[in-house]
């Protein structure tokens, strides 16, 4: 045995005979029993974190493929847009200026607007009276 | 400790190391679970180290009750930590880190009520009042020498040569250099041969 061994050995032979160092053990019975009484909520607020963290993760492994779709949805919606807005320009060009009434029967009449719009605008009981009157009027 | 260890035993720490990587990926993988708030997998490591634990922090305080408080405080501190506590990496060493940087603020902030105020242990056995007599003294004889060291290599010594940390693990603790920590284990050591093994060596 050399000199640091035997150190070693009387400083634990004198260790095993202190009272205080050693744990015995109703007394780690009663500290474990503190310890995770008092750790219980920690661990609640982390399986809380945790469950809103899935959450958010699952959210952004569907986000991507939601993203894509969305913008094909976008763009497709994009392309149809002028073809209606030709003939919504001229109707709001028409109702601007002048006998606004007038010139939006003109231009509907003109097959710009379709009847099943006009029938949603004035219904179709009353379309053809509105018409006729209209176009009275503007004679 | 591994300096005094030559060529035969060069397989049995092997051994040793790959049964420590076996822990340290198990304790990973508890660690883990804590984190994600799992009660049983917090309560196998609070099992695992709370002996050991209250020793080093018996060690620094000197004193049942408030070893047992920087017990709990440390392992509710590590709890509240758990997110930093790297992956991959065990729990050993990173919550004795937290245990004595919390125990030696501790002692810092008390008057501490006396730093040897160990009474002799209760006769253990039944051997003759002349041999109690002769371990009694030994045993004092060695708390002296002990309690001359200066306060940081006396928790060197007996965090190295009582139980059983490594220069690395308690150069962590201590957060001091490894060759720092040896320097000071090589002097505590020599200071405790000069007063006891000279003695001891007359008394066999």
């Amino acid at each position: 045995m050399n000199g640091d061994e035997e150190i070693g050995s009387m400083l634990r032979a004198m260790d095993d005979a202190e009272p205080g160092v050693r744990l015995d053990d109703p007394r780690a019975a009663v500290l474990h029993a503190r310890i995770m009484e008092r750790a219980a909520r920690r661990l609640a607020e982390l399986r809380q974190q945790h469950t809103w963290w899935d959450y958010a993760a699952s959210w952004s492994r569907a986000a991507v493929p939601v993203g894509v779709a969305a913008s094909i949805l976008a763009g497709a919606l994009w392309y149809r847009l002028p073809v209606q807005s030709d003939t919504e320009r001229a109707a709001t060009t028409a109702a601007v200026g002048g006998d606004a009434a007038q010139r939006a029967v003109h231009v509907a009449l003109a097959g710009g607007v379709s009847t099943e719009m006009l029938d949603s605008l004035v219904g179709p009981v009353t379309r053809d009276a509105l018409v006729a009157q209209l176009l009275g009027g503007a004679r | 400790m591994s300096e005094t260890s030559t060529g035969p035993n060069d397989q049995r720490e092997a051994e040793l190391d790959v049964a420590q990587a076996a822990v340290a990926s198990e304790e990973a993988a508890l660690v883990a679970r804590v984190q994600r708030g799992d009660t049983a997998a917090f309560d196998v490591l609070v099992r695992r180290y709370l002996d050991r634990a209250y020793r080093v922090a018996y060690r620094l305080l000197q004193h049942r009750e408030d070893a047992e408080d920087l017990v709990q405080d440390s392992f509710l501190r590590a709890l509240d930590k758990i997110a930093l506590c790297a992956p991959g990496r065990p729990f050993g060493p990173w919550f004795f880190r937290i245990l004595v940087t919390q125990g030696m603020n501790a002692r810092r902030r008390r008057t501490l009520r006396d730093m040897a105020p160990l009474t002799d242990a209760e006769p253990s056995n039944t051997d003759s009042p002349a041999m109690d007599a002769e371990r009694s003294d030994d045993r004092h004889r060695i708390r002296s020498a002990l309690a001359g060291l200066p306060k940081q290599q006396r928790l060197i010594v007996q965090l190295a040569d009582i139980e059983g940390f490594s220069s690395l693990e308690i150069a962590a603790m201590l957060e001091l250099a490894a060759g720092t920590v040896r320097w000071h284990l090589h002097h505590a050591r020599a200071a405790l041969r000069d007063v006891l093994v000279p003695s001891t060596g007359e008394a066999s």
